[in-house]
């Protein structure tokens, strides 16, 4: 039994956590670190809960999730239609690959300046840069699923009489699917960064507001409730696209899929 | 004639692999494409199937046959179960269709594995569910590229006569693709043998031979030696003469 206790992996892996927030905790209280630098746990998890009490957090944390999701949806949907269309078409991929490569080597923060000259500080901008972030990941991904799907299961589709639109539909999207929901996932990591971005670029409200407020009132430890944050919205966002990834590729036959 | 195949050749690239091809199958024959790896066989048989349209030649297929092809892999298609990819050839009314299947999978004898997935069969039942799936859309000209190559011994001789038990219920034409002498032997009616550089028709061999055959039969065993003779001849000295004989007769 204690040797089952020893090795459970959550229990494992939360050891060093627990440790370090209790060092952390400690240390704070008996003045090593300097609060107005790093304060203790204690006191963020109350600054925490002062914002929730007002009600703010709610709000902060509902429109970040919001343009993030809007940016998502917009740049994932453009992803599969070009995504598709490129990676079906010969012709397409002459036209449109080489100006989308050229667009990738763009660092998309790189867009922020211009984002906000088009468009102002608004909604809009913030939703442009979002989607342009998740686009090119989940465009690169369904591009290199469908080029890579097995040229033997296209040839059993055609034997079957199938060509265009019912060969995409049939056997082309269902084999890329891996490659697809990789690329969802590597999207939505993206787009929180975007979302970061976003916000810090001038926004009223939302997570990376708080960051900026915090920075700007000299309360790191609203900063560091707000990086918390981050970290558990995108892992609990991920962690519903893992599920959806594992529900619909259980058929596939890798050491992943059966761990 | 069913299928009749004229001046057939084709070439990769420079290469010319085959020439002057004739051979035709009558209705519910069954001919095998016998060769070493690399003569072609096989490219005959896809270009049989249309999924090769790059022959010299002519090709002529009775209007309105079905032709169903089987792989040397099973290719199922990994995200369907073994129901959804036997009735994947299938169009219309869904339930019926699943109903039909069921009838072809009870055939092979994959009746109880209709809910699993690809990944859950071995080889020999992947091959089954694959027969099936092409027998199901009830095809006029099976075409099969070396269907039971990667199988056991065992397993093999179970899908030969599960090919013959189907062909003897549905009297399809059925054309072979295999490097295996005695499997050519024992299922088919017609033995032809593909051979030079490039291949060309060495041998056209009628199997007359009733069914059900004899695996060891002393017959066979004549045919088989004859044949091999022939193959053996390719690697030591070539015997040009003897092919363009064996040909003309054929």
């Amino acid at each position: 039994m204690w040797k089952k206790l020893r090795t459970h992996p959550v229990l494992l892996g939360s050891l060093l956590p627990i440790l370090l927030v209790a060092a952390w905790e400690i240390m704070s209280r008996a003045g090593i670190i300097p609060a107005y630098q790093l304060p203790a746990p204690s006191a963020i998890l109350s600054t925490v809960l002062a914002y929730v009490q007002d009600g703010s957090l709610q709000n902060h944390i509902l429109l970040t999730i919001y343009r993030l999701l809007v940016g998502f949806v917009i740049g994932t949907v453009a992803a599969i239609l070009l995504g598709t269309l490129v990676g079906y078409s010969e012709l397409a991929e002459k036209i449109f690959d080489p100006l989308m490569q050229a667009f990738r080597s763009i660092p998309s923060l790189a867009w922020v300046p211009l984002f906000i000259l088009w468009m102002g500080i608004g909604e809009t901008s913030k939703v442009t840069l979002i989607a342009v972030g998740v686009f090119f990941p989940v465009y690169l991904n369904i591009v290199d699923g469908i080029r890579g799907v097995d040229r033997k299961l296209i040839e059993v589709g055609r034997m079957y009489g199938l060509d265009g639109v019912a060969l995409v539909r049939r056997i082309i999207l269902p084999a890329s699917l891996p490659s697809f929901l990789t690329g969802l996932r590597s999207g939505l990591g993206l787009g929180w960064m975007f979302v970061v971005a976003a916000e810090i670029m001038g926004a009223s409200q939302g997570l990376g507001y708080l960051l900026i407020l915090g920075q700007n009132t000299y309360a790191p430890d609203v900063i560091i409730a707000s990086i918390f944050l981050f970290a558990l919205l995108g892992k609990l966002t991920d962690w519903v696209l893992k599920l959806i990834q594992k529900r619909s590729l259980h058929w596939q036959d890798t050491a992943l899929a059966k761990r | 004639m069913t299928v009749r195949v004229q001046s057939f050749g084709r070439r990769f690239g420079e290469k010319q692999v085959l020439q002057g091809v004739d051979f035709s199958v009558g209705q519910g024959e069954i001919v095998s494409l016998l060769g070493t790896s690399g003569c072609g066989k096989s490219t005959v048989l896809r270009a049989l199937a249309g999924l090769d349209k790059d022959y010299e030649g002519s090709i002529t297929i009775e209007p309105g046959q079905r032709i169903g092809f089987i792989f040397q892999e099973p290719r199922l298609l990994p995200w369907k179960t073994v129901l959804a990819n036997t009735t994947f050839g299938l169009k219309g009314d869904k339930q019926a269709n699943e109903e039909k299947a069921r009838r072809y999978l009870e055939l092979v004898g994959l009746r109880e594995a209709e809910k699993l997935y690809p990944r859950e069969l071995s080889g020999g039942m992947a091959q089954r569910a694959a027969i099936a799936r092409a027998l199901v859309t009830e095809p006029d000209i099976l075409l099969l590229d070396e269907p039971f190559s990667a199988l056991d011994a065992f397993t093999k001789m179970q899908l030969q006569e599960l090919l013959l038990k189907i062909w003897e219920e549905i009297r399809t034409t059925i054309v072979l693709v295999t490097h295996d002498i005695d499997e050519a032997l024992y299922l088919s009616d017609r033995v032809l043998l593909l051979q030079g550089r490039p291949s060309t028709l060495a041998r056209d061999l009628k199997i007359a031979l009733s069914r059900p055959r004899s695996r060891g039969s002393a017959s066979l065993g004549k045919w088989k030696q004859d044949l091999l003779d022939l193959l053996e001849g390719k690697d030591t000295a070539y015997d040009y003469s003897l092919v363009a004989e064996v040909g003309q007769k054929a």
